[in-house]
């Protein structure tokens, strides 16, 4: 099917160039117009050197003190670009749907008004941790939460699975505040985790690698010490599970599993 | 900068190490060898940066992370 206007977001992966998938480049060349929300200048260059018609939507990121207003704002100028009927890219850091409701948004009230609107699938820093720290969520699962929103919502979760905590260095940051005294947030993570884990638990730092040729930052560190880390903000936390879980042995019954057969 | 995302780009495709890291950033200047040879892509990010980006990237250097 062929549509007048379209809006395709797609996102950078973490590593430049390295991580752009054939697909995201092809829209980024090929669409009427780019818009791009990027923290690596070396491909906002490249964005500006593929397509001639692009745009930045940092300045609407400055626009207002509370984030979620500067995503409304993203939101309403990527409508704007398709409802020009044309063939619209918006590239984000990242995946393009993971921290990124403006993209999200736009592609929703895209679709409900009628246009050809969809997310393609890139390299999150997930997946980038995944693979540094050698883990296979196959094995015991994985949970994944903003640190903020998993303080806020008390969230449950299993302290026999993986877990991944993201933006731990804007805990309770609703805007663009730099003051906040990180240590204490960090100390108040720190303590809550302890409710779950043991202090002496050791859980990890970590920072993809944002160039080719450049290796990840990965911190080993106890929970209880988790204020003395090294963050930046894009620091990961991932705690690894403490311990390997029960099988239930009625549940094995029910499914005809041979628990002997599994623990071999 | 199109130098350097020449010079990225080759390292994007230098799986590896084939070419020795050492002889594509002997000519840049000292910084960003040392940020390479350090291994830190934080350095190198702000090396990067345009002058008139570098005043936006302090405002917004929390905002844009996943």
């Amino acid at each position: 099917m062929s549509y007048k206007a379209s809006l395709v977001l797609v996102g950078t992966g973490i590593k430049f160039l390295s991580h752009l998938t054939t697909e995201a480049i092809t829209y980024i060349k090929q669409s009427d117009q780019v818009l791009y929300l990027v923290n690596d200048p070396a491909m906002k260059a490249w964005i500006r050197a593929n397509n001639a018609n692009c745009e930045s939507l940092d300045n609407l990121y400055d626009m207002y003190n509370l984030r979620i207003d500067c995503y409304r704002a993203i939101t309403a100028r990527i409508l704007e670009a398709v409802e020009k009927l044309q063939h619209v890219c918006v590239v984000f850091y990242g995946h393009p749907s993971l921290f990124s409701q403006s993209g999200l948004d736009a592609v929703i009230e895209a679709k409900n008004k009628g246009y050809d609107a969809r997310i393609l699938p890139a390299i999150s820093a997930e997946d980038c941790l995944l693979a540094d720290l050698l883990i296979d969520t196959g094995l015991a699962g994985v949970q994944s939460f903003e640190a903020s929103d998993l303080l806020l919502h008390q969230r449950k979760f299993d302290t026999n699975c993986h877990l991944i905590l993201w933006q731990v260095d804007a805990i309770g940051n609703l805007g663009h505040d730099k003051d906040i005294d990180n240590k204490q947030i960090i100390k108040i993570l720190s303590s809550y985790l302890s409710e779950f884990y043991d202090r002496d638990h050791e859980v990890f730092l970590y920072e993809a690698a944002q160039y080719p040729s450049f290796d990840p930052l990965i911190q080993k560190i106890n929970i209880a010490n988790l204020h003395d880390g090294n963050f930046s903000p894009i620091t990961s936390l991932y705690v690894p599970p403490m311990y390997q879980s029960y099988y239930d042995k009625e549940m094995a019954k029910k499914l005809g599993i041979n628990l002997e057969e599994l623990e071999k | 900068m199109d130098k350097m995302i020449n010079l990225l780009e080759k390292m994007a495709n230098n799986a590896h190490h084939k070419i020795d890291v050492e002889s594509l950033i002997k000519d840049l200047q000292p910084s960003i060898g040392e940020a390479f040879r350090e291994n830190n892509f934080t350095h190198l990010r702000q090396l990067l940066l345009q002058p008139e980006e570098i005043v936006a990237h302090r405002k917004t250097i929390i905002k844009v992370r996943k």
